[in-house]
Formats: structure tokens, sequence, C-alpha cells
């Protein structure tokens, strides 16, 4: 059984579609990059496997079942924008996610939280926003996940934070669990890429082993995009 | 895990409100501190103003309370930027209605109990007791009773048919704000009108009911006040069933 | 920290060699235990699955070896090694001889080079 299974799925608000027919399966235990000009559809369909989105027809199955409590339980997503509720210390964050999550490890968390150099008790409407989506990565890193999903986790962040970012994911990898990151900087992460899909316009363009895409076209990644979507 | 939700929905508001209940207090004490006092006339004059204060303390409470619960408890909680936390919770779209509805109730018990409390400690005199004490017992206490249930499953309503509007308005892909606003007003035009046909049919079967429509009289029996606050808690119940079936649908967050 | 790889060519391949090299050269002595995929991806900033796939193909030619629960070692068999050794210096001297003979050294001029730097070699 896949991790993911998506059927025919199409987004559309009103007459103007998103997302059209996507069948795309996710394996386990591989990071995954979804890659895409900006406005192809991969925060939409990041955001209709979190249930955060309806599908306006087809179907998504998360270990063979519908999107529903048990789903969200196995995948931990960082959003590309600060959700948390500003009001909150950090240690509040944690503990907001501990209560919710089984497989929430605070220890981790605060061991992350001090590595990156974050005070536990600083409110985090008193924290710059490149703080905040620090805080946030930790909280979403700290679970013990079947599935993370990232979006955009290196925009905006120094490269000092970016390899910290790359160390954790590679870290974290447990046996059996994924990963996909949504990206517009490719080259930064195609080292760690196991598959890579190209979603253009609504549409998977290419779902490929980066290693053999690399054989085949004789170039990195980051070429074969370009490449594939040249202006 | 409604509990958990419960503890943080609840923790919130209340945080936001404590203000305006503290405030509140804080100008009870100062009216009865004034208010006994016959002269100087300036001091009879500050008591009356403080009074009216007070007065127009518990209305924006009220308001307050509302404003806080439709769009800082449930528009942002369940359709902005909180939302993303909220959906991606491992919890039932279910539990998390049930846990806006459960904190609206919980939190309108406590700025009702906040106002009444503050209009004693603002009014209290050894007479006027007497005479309140005097007008709560027997029958008049049971209809006082009852009417605040009724008012009280009324204050219910209205919340609950703004959430509904909030939802209804959301489910449109643009003007999600004015349609929720508009969408709400018919809610509660809606539930109106149940009550009232409902009435109307029990006329066609009750004296009691037909007297309603019929006569001039101020004095409405208990049993028809209890009976239409019971249609008060069904519509209540089955909006909040309606209202989580719509939930269950789906969301679309921006 | 972290291997630069390059990004156009399979990165399997690239750890392969990495690790090959570490081998042949006796940073990585014959019977010695390998730091296990999660470490080794860590350190070299590399998906774990394409350690893997490196490993496997380390494997295939007889370079290292799996003992189930312990983990994956070294060979013993120091001519296999030192037989990858030679190939490996073969293959760098041809390319280095190619690389000559394109701006227009011959072979002998070639030897002769390496010859007149022998202070700093």
């Amino acid at each position: 059984m896949e991790l993911i299974e998506i059927n025919n799925l199409k987004k559309a608000y009103g007459k103007h579609e998103v997302l059209s027919d996507i069948t795309l399966k996710i394996p386990k235990g591989k990071i995954i990059g979804l890659l895409g000009r900006n406005g192809a559809g991969k925060t939409t369909l990041i955001k209709l496997i979190n249930d955060l989105l309806t599908p306006t027809s087809g179907q998504i199955l998360v270990n063979g079942a519908p999107i529903g409590v048990q789903s969200k339980k196995i995948i931990s997503y960082l959003p590309e924008r600060t959700y948390l509720d500003k009001s909150m210390r950090v240690c509040e964050a944690v503990k907001f996610f501990s209560d919710f999550y089984d497989n929430f490890d605070s220890d981790k968390a605060y061991r992350l939280l001090s590595d990156l150099g974050l005070d536990k008790y600083t409110k985090l409407s008193k924290m710059s926003k490149g703080m905040q989506e620090k805080v946030q990565l930790v909280l979403v890193m700290s679970r013990e996940a079947e599935l993370y999903i990232l979006d955009e986790p290196l925009g905006g962040v120094d490269p000092a934070t970016r390899d910290y970012i790359l160390d954790t994911i590679l870290s974290n990898f447990s046996e059996g669990a994924s990963v996909i990151i949504s990206t517009h900087l490719i080259s930064d992460i195609e080292r760690i890429l196991d598959e890579v899909i190209f979603i253009d316009c609504g549409k998977i363009a290419l779902y490929g082993e980066c290693d053999k895409l690399r054989e085949e076209e004789n170039g990195s990644i980051d070429e074969i995009f370009r490449r594939m979507f040249k202006c | 895990m409604l509990g958990k939700l419960l503890k943080y929905d609840l923790k919130g508001i209340l945080k936001f409100l404590s203000i305006f209940y503290v405030i509140t207090l804080f100008f009870s004490g100062l009216t009865h501190f004034f208010i006994n006092i016959e002269s100087p006339y300036i001091v009879f004059l500050i008591g009356r103003i403080l009074s009216g204060t007070l007065i127009s303390f518990f209305i924006s409470t009220l308001i307050n309370q509302l404003m806080a619960l439709w769009i800082k408890l449930f528009a942002t909680g369940v359709y902005k930027d909180k939302s993303y936390l909220t959906h991606t919770l491992p919890i039932r779209k279910a539990d998390i209605y049930l846990s806006k509805l459960l904190t609206s109730i919980i939190v309108s018990a406590i700025s009702v109990t906040v106002i009444v409390v503050t209009a004693f400690i603002a009014y209290y005199s050894e007479e006027r007791w007497k005479l309140v004490k005097q007008f709560l017992t027997g029958e008049i206490g049971k209809t006082i009773t009852i009417l605040v249930i009724f008012l009280f499953l009324e204050l219910i309503n209205l919340i609950q048919c703004g959430y509904t509007g909030i939802i209804l308005g959301h489910k449109c892909n643009s003007g999600k704000t004015g349609l929720s606003v508009l969408f709400s007003f018919l809610a509660y035009t809606v539930s109106q009108i149940i009550v009232l046909l409902f009435t109307a049919a029990a006329a066609l079967i009750s004296v009691d009911f037909k007297a309603l429509f019929v006569s001039r009289q101020v004095q409405i029996p208990n049993s028809v006040l209890l009976t239409i606050a019971a249609v008060y808690l069904v519509i209540i119940i089955v909006n909040a069933i309606i209202n989580i079936k719509l939930l269950e649908k789906g969301v679309d967050i921006e | 920290m972290g291997f630069d790889f390059y990004n156009n060519i399979p990165i399997y391949l690239q750890i392969a060699k990495i690790l090959k090299i570490k081998i042949i050269s006796g940073e990585i002595s014959p019977g010695e235990r390998l730091p296990s995929v999660r470490d080794l991806a860590v350190e070299l900033k590399a998906n774990p699955n394409t350690v893997q796939r490196a490993l496997a193909d380390l494997e295939n030619e007889k370079l290292i070896f799996t003992e189930r629960t312990n983990g994956k070692f070294v060979t013993d068999n120091k001519a296999l090694i030192l037989k990858h050794k030679t190939a490996y210096a073969s293959s760098l001297t041809e390319e280095y001889l190619n690389s000559m003979n394109k701006i227009g050294f011959s072979k002998e001029d070639a030897v002769n080079y390496i010859k007149s730097m022998g202070g700093n070699a």
C-alpha cells in the first residue's frame, strides 16, 4: 500500500481550474521534491492533502483511507505562512502540540529550539518572522510522523539555517517516513531528494527518480527543470 | 480531544473578555460607593453618572462577547490564520464545532453571571434586597427563572446563527465577509420564523397559545414560556447538527 | 561539513566513489566497520536511500559486505583492494595523460614534466 494515493484529483474555483486530473502515488520512505513555477498548483495540492481545501472531484487516500483524523495523526505539515497563535509563548506552543499529538517529542523540540538559539519563554509576537518560522519548523520536525510536508522550508532563510534544516530532515529520516518538500530553490535541495515531481499548470509534468533522471538527461534536476519550463 | 480543545478555546476568549469583566467589576464597586450617598448633590450626580456608565459596560460586555465569539473564536479559528492549525490537528470536525459552541455557552453564562453579580454589588442595599427577595419568591420567581432560561437560549441561538452565517458565507468563492453577515441575518430570521410558526400552530391546539395572539394581556403562562424555550432548544440542537454536517463537507482555507 | 556533490551526475555514483577512495586509500581499514547508513547520510548531507544504493554497488564489487545484525564492513581481501587501487590509479593516469595531450604534451613530455616537479611531489 502506498502512503498516499491520489486519483483523478481536480480542484476548481468556479470556472478556474487550479488542479486538473492529478493521479499520483507517493511511496513510503522517500524524500520527494515537489517543484513547479509560482501558481502551478504546488500549495493547492499540499493543502488538499492536509484537508485545508476540499476536492472538486477525485479522491486522496492516506494509507488506504480517506483524509480524516487518522491521516492527520501521521502527517506533519509545515505551511509557508506563520499560523501559530502569536499570543502564545514558545513553551506554550510546545505544550499545545504535545497535548494534541501522541507522537510529539517535547524533549527533542526543546533540544532543537536551543540549537537554534530560541528562548522558550519568549512570546511569538515578540519574535521576528524568521524566528517564528524556525519555531514552526521545530514543532513539525519534533513529531514522529509518517509523512512530513514542508512548503518552502528554505525560503527567506540564511545559509547556516538552511544547512541546519537539511541536516534535521536527513537525521529525522526514520524508517518508512516520507518527506515532501515543495520549493523553488531546486539546486540547494536536489542532492537529498530521492524522487521529484514537476507540476505545471495544475498537471503533473514529470515524476521520476533523481539519479535516473540525471543519467538519462545528462544534467542536474535544476537544469532539467529549466529546460522544461523555458520562458 | 474535545476537552483539550475546549480548554484552549475557553482560555483564549476569557483572556480577552476578562478585561471587560474586571472593568465592569471596578465600576460596580465605584457605583456602589457613590450611589448610596444622597448629599452633597455633586456626589449624588457622580453616583448617577457611574451607574449609567456601569449599565453601558453591561451592554459593552455583551456586545464584545458576541464579537469575540463570532470573530475571534469562530471566524479566525475556522477560516483564517489559526485555521491552518485547527484543521490539521487530529480532531473531528464535529469536535471543532462543539468546542466552539460549548465555549459560547460557557462564556455567555459567565458574562450573564458577571453582569448580575456586579449589578447586585452596585445597587445593593438592605431594603432593596428585601424587596427583590419578596419579588423572587413564589410564582413570579418561577416565571423569572424560566424567563432567564428563555432569554439565555435566545442568546445562544443568536450566537449560533452567526456561526451558520459564517460557515455558509465561506462556502462561496468571493465576498465571504459580506455574505457571512447576510447569511447570519437570514439564519436568525429563519429561526425566528420557525418559532413564530410553531406558536401559530400551537395556537390552533392550545387555548393558552391562542391567547398570545388574541388577547392583549401581558401575563404569559409559564407553560407557554417553557414550551417556546423548548422550541429554541430544539432549534439550537438541529442548527448545531446542520453546522457540523456543513463543516464535514469540507472547508476551503485561503 | 557535507560533501559538495555535482548535481548533474547521479549522486549514488559520487557517493560510491567517495567511499571507494576511502577504502583503497586505507582511510577506512580492511575489516573495519562502516558508519551506519544514517550517519553517512548526515555526514555527506545526502539522502539515506542514495547512500544505501551506493553501498549496494560497493557490495556488488565485493569491496564491502553486510553482517546482518552488525552492519557493513570493509572486506578483508587486501588483494581485491589493491586491485581496485591499481585500477583507480590507472584511470587517474589515463585522465591526466589525456588532459596533457589535449594541450599538446606527449606522453614523454608528461613524464619529464612530472620528473621536473620532483621537489613538490
